[in-house]
């Protein structure tokens, strides 16, 4: 049951790069919110494997405070995004321009 | 190659596959589909290495709570499949982000060079449990105690627990934002 850190490493450090990806190239806000929530997987996982390489557990407990404020940002995310849907009838961050114009 | 290692490097493929589906795909429901299958992995993933608790509450969390969460949202909106941004089309943006990925992995490369150089072998150890001393404020006796959930209740409840208390008010919070901004203005409001 042993595993090298560095791969976990990586294998976060891969994940963070595609939910950067996500955001910056997604226009569907919906998605964007999801690449956010990839992005912060990936830091719980590097969370915990640090934790389970110190023996130290206070990385899992920061791991259930990142889950808490990951489900508050979802939700506050997904209540901006329905009430972008009832004013511009579109949830494409393209057509959201009101402050441009 | 040991059993760890295929398990590993399965649920590898399984995490960057399905984020790769999430990010790519051009209908946002079948992008939630692969989002759902993301935590899983992941959660498969911390079982692998040994934080049975975590992985039950990922499941839990993410899977049970948040993607509901998303998949009502998708419901309520009418989506449509959108065409994938052309990258090449826009050459500032593109340039921008070759440039973030290549200062993103210098970065790594030379923060990972030093780590390696230091000493020993590297690996998380799935099967090592945790275990603290915990002192019984009634009798006043100190005791150990082993386990993922134990030691973590334990962790959370002494250590973080003004942190908690502070997170409860935060989704407080978040429910008081969310209904604030999804609300129809009401004229008859008294």
């Amino acid at each position: 049951m042993e595993i090298e850190i560095i791969r976990i490493i990586f294998l976060t450090v891969v994940l963070f790069s595609i939910g950067i990806l996500g955001v910056l190239t997604r226009r569907n806000i919906i998605v964007m919110i999801m690449s956010v929530e990839i992005m912060l997987n990936s830091v719980n996982l590097l969370f915990i494997a640090f934790s389970r390489y110190f023996q130290d557990l206070n990385g899992e407990v920061m791991v259930l405070f990142v889950m808490a404020i990951a489900a508050a940002e979802a939700a506050v995310g997904l209540a901006i995004v329905i009430a972008l849907h009832r004013n511009y009838h579109s949830i494409d961050t393209m057509d959201i321009k009101a402050l441009k114009e | 190659m040991n059993i760890p290692e295929i398990l590993f490097y399965s649920f590898t493929f399984i995490l960057v596959g399905s984020a790769f589906g999430v990010v790519f795909h051009r209908n946002p429901v079948k992008s939630a589909m692969f989002l759902v299958l993301f935590f899983v992995g992941l959660a498969a993933m911390y079982a692998l290495i040994g934080a049975e608790f975590m992985a039950t509450l990922q499941v839990l969390v993410y899977v049970g709570a948040i993607m509901v969460l998303f998949l009502f949202v998708i419901m309520l909106i009418s989506v449509r499949e959108e065409a994938l941004l052309n990258m090449g089309g826009n050459a500032g943006r593109t340039v921008i982000i070759a440039v973030l990925v290549l200062a993103f992995s210098l970065q790594f490369w030379v923060l990972l060079g030093g780590f390696m150089k230091s000493q020993g072998e590297h690996v998380v150890n799935g099967a090592a449990p945790y275990s603290t001393e915990v002192m019984n404020y009634t009798t006043g006796e100190k005791l150990l105690i082993k386990g993922n959930a134990e030691v973590i209740s334990y962790t959370l409840f002494e250590k973080y627990l003004l942190p908690f208390e502070l997170i409860s008010l935060v989704l407080l919070v978040a429910v008081l934002g969310g209904i604030l901004l999804t609300k129809h203005k009401r004229e008859t409001l008294q």
